[in-house]
């Protein structure tokens, strides 16, 4: 009997036959690798491009969302981890939807995207590079959400279907990682900026949580990372915990961390900063950084005012704002 | 003798019974588990069956 290697992501997972990697969707079934996931998503919505959050990738787009069970991380806080931490065959429900089902699918709701999103899709790759390429041929995009920890070389070939991704940076701490998170902070760093190197359109999102994370110096120095790698037009979302799954513990983020948060990285020079999961916050806008115009006013996920122009400028100053506006 | 041919015959009357018992248990569980099995896994539905449009709190 032969174990197989699953070179997908830094965690390696040796897999006897018959058995399942550590995202537990990752099999060996006579000695060939297979994500038992492919072409069938236990969640499938229709959500709008700020709920990813991707505020800088054809705002108020909506966009066809799936998600197969399975994670090669293991959040102690995680917010959906009745689809992430449980196997394929452990869902009450899956849907039978190849690639070609899904972009049929989002082509007849209107939608322009395909996300990947809500667990990790790193596990379910080979559906998502499938799905993905279909939706190119269709004229669509797709969207990437993920905590980022994955091996370069699958990452750089996945980045030729990806078009935006919001990656998350669960702390800029290695302990964290591994206590909190069961991973590393260094294959998350790296995969950014592979996601640079090949185009795609980056968002960092940055979940606080008190005590845990939240500490200032730690957020300047991320917000710096930030900058120097992925550039100063990146855009970052802090956004705010609520205790869950084996963290009850702890209190929801105060809404002044969340604001010392948002200037810190400011002023460390990233000019987009938002504010995430607190409804009607300033800080859920967008500006125009040279002259504070009000660019795109949000009320939760919901754009309550597009003041760009068609090709993505200040109307008042002409200034460029980085993002894929049409 | 009459006593002894009666008391052998219980006890080959009882191992039956005890190996006819054994069989029904094996019996019934092989029947259980493949249904129990069929029941733990997820319910298939097609992509028509979907409401793309209903409220979820699904963080992403």
């Amino acid at each position: 009997m032969s174990a197989v290697t699953c070179e997908l992501c830094p965690r390696a997972c040796v897999i006897p036959e018959g058995g399942a990697g550590d995202c537990r969707i990752r099999v060996n079934l006579g000695g060939k690798l297979r994500a038992t996931t492919y072409g069938r998503p236990s969640a499938i919505h229709i959500d709008p491009m700020e709920k990813k959050p991707l505020y800088h990738f054809h705002p108020g787009a909506p966009v066809f969302s799936i998600a197969t069970a399975g994670c090669n991380l293991h959040c102690l806080n995680c917010q959906n981890w009745q689809l992430s931490q449980r196997g394929g065959e452990e869902m009450e429900q899956v849907y039978r939807a190849d690639p070609p089902d899904l972009v049929k699918a989002a082509k007849e709701e209107g939608c322009k995207a395909l996300a990947y999103t809500y667990s990790d899709p790193i596990v379910f790759y080979e559906y998502v590079y499938d799905s993905g390429e279909l939706a190119h041929r269709e004229g669509m995009y797709n969207v990437f959400v993920t905590a980022g920890y994955i091996n370069r070389k699958p990452l750089r070939r996945l980045c030729k279907v990806l078009d935006a991704s919001n990656v998350d940076i669960k702390a800029f701490d290695d302990g964290f990682y591994r206590r909190v998170n069961g991973g590393t902070l260094q294959p998350v760093l790296d995969g950014l900026v592979t996601m640079r190197e090949e185009g795609v359109w980056i968002e960092v999102t940055n979940l606080l949580i008190p005590t845990l994370n939240d500490d200032l110096a730690m957020i300047r120095k991320m917000a710096r990372w930030v900058r120097d790698e992925l550039g100063e037009g990146t855009p970052m979302h802090f956004s705010r915990f609520h205790p869950e799954y084996r963290m009850r513990n702890l209190p929801p983020t105060p809404g002044r961390t969340l604001d010392r948060a948002r200037k810190e990285a400011m002023d460390a020079g990233l000019q987009f900063v938002y504010v995430g999961n607190v409804m009607g916050h300033e800080g859920g806008s967008t500006y125009c950084p040279r002259d504070g115009t009000l660019l795109i006013g949000r009320a939760g996920f919901w754009i309550t005012e597009n003041n760009l122009t068609a090709d993505g400028r200040c109307p008042t100053c002409n200034e460029k704002i980085p993002g894929v506006w049409t | 003798m009459k006593n002894e041919r009666r008391a052998e015959r219980g006890e080959r009357t009882e191992e039956r019974r005890r190996f006819l018992g054994l069989l029904g248990t094996v019996g019934i569980l092989g029947l259980l588990l493949p249904l129990r099995q069929a029941a733990q896994r997820p319910r298939e539905l097609s992509l028509k069956e979907a409401d793309f449009y209903r409220d979820h709190d699904l963080a992403g």
